[in-house]
């Protein structure tokens, strides 16, 4: 492969999870997410030549991948008010980036569980269940339900969590 | 760990549970398809050798860097990435994962010639009597002293300059270009064409399918590059070298560009007939 399309399949590599994780904040559904994601690398292929004069080609993709939410959004309702939309701006750009970030390891973690506390943990965190439904849906205790959960969260934590909690300290 | 801690990220769990499939957002699923749609190749580009090593004294291996001794001279090739190592004239490089190196057993007698692939940075010890050369399989890289990176392989030489001048020149179009700090120039010989970008200015020119374009180029540069481009002397007014032109020529002969130059920037250049 050549010197550019190296570089730039370690930035698609290296970015493209946490970049749809950002997108998913703008946009209704996880496909159309993804889509803008790529759309945004494809331009970026295209700016491929000036690739070394950006100085955080980081910041250029979540600030363009968040550009390209909004025009969809806009394109599909022509009508929307950008202004009423909700906000994420809640959060600076920095705090944008890091937020997608963890979020990109949480995800992570959750592929590398075992398979039967996976399910346990998206049916607490992703169905809002009770220990107790899970519980009787499951067939196991209540204990053990608590204890996979928390066995997750353990992981969680030790993993890098505490960089990311600096910059909400 | 705080209250508003431990709910910031409760809320990120819950939202990435929300969003949670196997398989979902994994770049290794989506290259495939992002480098068809992008049109990049699929072959893969193996390291040939410079050159055959007929006798190979001392085999060392130090720290990361293979190490050949040979009659003819050494061979450096890097183990990892960031492997440093200096160079007899107290050059030092620094060389990325599967880069090679090669100098002769005459290197730093009347100059100093280097031969490479792959990916080092170079910080070249200031000899003015001694040219500091950087050979590429498709480009000649000539430097007094000073830091720059070459990226190569056999089709493609990449030159960033750091501080300092260097003189770039592609084997195939020999137009030499003078790159200074914050430039970059890349040659690809496939589709002989090289490409020179800095902050504010760009430049290309393609001996495939003789074009030029220049986008902000002062004209004693665009000048100079005519020149060897086409072979000729061209006389240009000392007050307007920094006059910058942008434009690009396809197919065209050099008098129509001198005249398309003139009649944009009001200047007075000329071919000069021997």
């Amino acid at each position: 492969m050549r010197v550019l399309e190296k570089k730039f399949s370690e930035y698609f590599h290296t970015y493209y999870r946490q970049l749809c994780l950002h997108a998913s904040h703008f946009m209704g559904n996880t496909e159309e997410a993804e889509d803008v994601v790529q759309e945004t690398f494809v331009s970026l292929w295209d700016k491929r030549e000036q690739i070394e004069m950006i100085k955080s080609v980081k910041s250029y993709l979540y600030t363009a991948v968040r550009n390209n939410c909004l025009t969809h959004i806009r394109d599909a309702k022509p009508s929307t008010q950008l202004d009423t939309l909700p906000p994420d701006t809640l959060l600076t750009e920095e705090e944008q980036e890091n937020r997608a970030e963890m979020e990109a390891r949480i995800w992570k973690m959750i592929d590398e569980l075992p398979e039967r506390r996976r399910e346990i943990f998206l049916m607490a965190k992703r169905d809002g269940m009770s220990y107790k439904e899970i519980a009787t849906q499951t067939g196991l205790s209540i204990k053990t339900v608590e204890n996979h959960v928390f066995r997750a969260m353990q992981t969680l934590r030790n993993k890098d969590i505490r960089a990311w909690l600096f910059f909400f300290a | 760990m705080g209250q508003s801690e431990v709910d910031t990220i409760e809320e990120s769990v819950r939202f990435v549970a929300r969003h949670y499939q196997p398989g979902r957002f994994d770049s290794r699923k989506a290259w495939p398809q992002m480098r068809e749609r992008l049109g990049i190749a699929t072959e893969r580009q193996s390291l040939t050798p410079l050159w055959r090593v007929a006798v190979v004294a001392i085999v060392v291996i130090t720290a990361g860097i293979l190490y050949l001794t040979a009659e003819r001279g050494d061979t450096l090739i890097a183990g990892y990435d960031h492997t440093e190592f200096t160079l007899p004239d107290q050059t030092r490089i620094v060389m990325q994962k599967e880069a090679e190196l090669k100098y002769e057993k005459d290197f730093d007698k009347t100059e100093r010639r280097v031969s490479m692939q792959g990916e080092i940075a170079f910080a070249v010890t200031r000899d003015e009597a001694k040219p500091f050369i950087v050979s590429t399989p498709a480009a000649q890289i000539e430097v007094l002293g000073t830091e720059f990176t070459v990226i190569a392989d056999n089709v493609e030489t990449q030159l960033s300059v750091k501080s300092g001048i260097v003189r770039f020149t592609p084997d195939d179009l020999q137009v030499p270009l003078l790159c200074t700090a914050g430039m970059t120039a890349r040659y690809n010989a496939a589709d002989e064409t090289i490409k020179v970008a800095s902050p504010d200015s760009e430049m290309k020119i393609s001996a495939r399918t003789q074009s030029l374009s220049f986008d902000n180029i002062a004209l004693k540069e665009v000048v100079r590059i005519l020149s060897h481009f086409y072979k000729v002397k061209i006389e240009l007014p000392g007050s307007e070298s920094e006059l910058t032109f942008s434009s690009s020529f396809t197919q065209k002969s050099i008098i129509e560009i001198i005249d398309i130059i003139n009649i944009t920037l009001d200047s007075h250049i000329a071919v000069i007939i021997p």
